[in-house]
């Protein structure tokens, strides 16, 4: 190893352990002292680097990192307690809301499914004679009643109409059963003036206390059936 | 009912042990390497304030990663790269703030103090005047006791490019330090 490369070598790392190193150190006693020259220079540069640390700079380092970590465990807790608060809520107002709304939101979807569902229910022609008293005395409740006799009546009965408490009533028509559904007023379901499928045909007549839906036959003249209701019914605070 | 409660809890127990041994080892790592990174802080800085700045966002984030540190004998070089990486981010931020020229702030009382300490004024001083690409090789070597081939790891540089810049390092020092005694030695006389 010539004496620039030593001198290289060592400059760059006074206590390189390596084999050609220990070496090139042995074989003369001049490069030994200038090793000893670097290793006394470097312990000077060594205490001069050794600047003084603030003394209390570890308990700071703790303080602060438990602080720190304090803080994120509340910001944590928070924040799953948010979590929970949400999530409880959003299942309420879920559930509230399966529970409560209806699977229909329109009359005309409605009244037909009940239509339908009932429509074998009832025979084809009047047998009963229901007095105008009678009648409106079933639709007290309701509090509407007729001023006369809107036609012959077969049926008449309390029913749930979509969850609220309404009037069935099943009237003799030229064709076929004509159907009569008195309900309150709702805001769930939206009202079409007319509706229909393939066997039957609906209208609907709003008032300001409730509402009627007339259901019948395609043939049927619903116009007429709901002109002469308009002129009997009456309703009551 | 009271077994179910057991198993239940049993994980936090679990929870907080972790975060026991952990704050334990957080803490060892505190007291044993906090003077060596605030030293390297220093004269990569040149400011105590920032020093001691950049001390703590290390040891914050080192703390949010310690369960990434699986060699203990690793730790101090974790922790340096730790904190070169929170230095540049502070240029990253503020590079306006601070002039790479700024006179380093050398706090020593020169009046009460010995000639040991005065030496070691002179010396810093030609330390914190060399490059900063000599000079944080060197701090590495002789404050942190790397390797080489560690420093070369470190600031990613091959390890030619440091065992140079070492050289050049100790080279100027040594220079710029006898030149000093020169002068000294002229004034004495």
């Amino acid at each position: 190893m010539d004496d620039l490369e030593f001198r290289r070598r060592l400059y760059a790392a006074p206590y390189d352990k390596q084999q050609d190193i220990q070496q090139a150190l042995n074989e003369d006693d001049k490069r030994k002292d200038f090793c000893e020259q670097l290793k006394n220079f470097d312990a000077k540069i060594a205490a001069a680097m050794q600047i003084d640390v603030p003394e209390n700079l570890a308990n700071q380092l703790i303080l602060r990192q438990s602080l720190n970590a304090h803080q994120v465990t509340k910001r944590k807790s928070r924040i799953h307690l948010s979590i929970a608060a949400s999530v409880a809520f959003v299942v309420g107002v879920t559930v509230t809301f399966l529970n409560s709304s209806p699977a229909f939101t329109s009359v005309a979807d409605y009244s037909l499914a009940h239509y339908h569902h009932e429509a074998t229910n009832f025979p084809k022609q009047a047998k009963a004679n229901f007095s105008l008293a009678s009648i409106n005395n079933e639709m007290t409740d309701l509090k509407v009643s007729f001023i006369e006799q809107v036609g012959k009546l077969i049926a008449i009965d309390g029913c749930f109409f979509d969850g609220m408490d309404s009037m069935h009533l099943v009237f003799e028509g030229e064709y076929d059963n004509v159907t009569v559904f008195i309900v309150p007023k709702s805001e769930h379901l939206s009202f079409t003036k007319n509706f229909s499928d393939d066997s039957v045909q609906g209208l609907t007549r709003q008032y300001p206390n409730g509402d009627v839906i007339i259901i019948g036959n395609k043939n049927e003249p619903l116009e007429l059936w709901r002109d002469k209701l308009d002129n009997t019914i009456e309703w009551s605070i | 009912m009271i077994e179910k409660i057991f198993r239940k809890k049993s994980p936090a127990v679990k929870v907080q042990s972790d975060m026991a041994s952990k704050q334990v080892r957080y803490e060892a790592l505190v007291k044993t390497l906090h003077g060596d990174l605030y030293r390297y802080a220093y004269w990569l800085v040149h400011d105590q304030h920032l020093a001691e700045d950049l001390v703590q966002e290390t040891f914050l984030r080192a703390w949010r990663a310690l369960d990434s540190l699986k060699d203990e004998k690793a730790a101090k070089s974790w922790l340096i790269t730790i904190l070169r990486r929170e230095n540049a981010r502070r240029f990253e931020r503020k590079r306006f703030e601070m002039s790479e020229f700024d006179e380093p702030a050398i706090v020593d009382h020169l009046s009460t103090s010995t000639e040991q300490q005065l030496e070691d004024h002179w010396i810093r001083e030609k330390i914190s005047q060399l490059p900063e690409e000599y000079r944080e090789p060197l701090v590495l070597q002789v404050l942190g006791g790397f390797s080489g081939e560690e420093i070369a790891g470190m600031l990613d540089l091959n390890k030619n490019t440091v065992m140079t810049r070492l050289f050049r390092a100790r080279n100027q020092l040594r220079e710029a330090i006898e030149k000093g005694n020169d002068i000294k030695e002229r004034y004495n006389g």
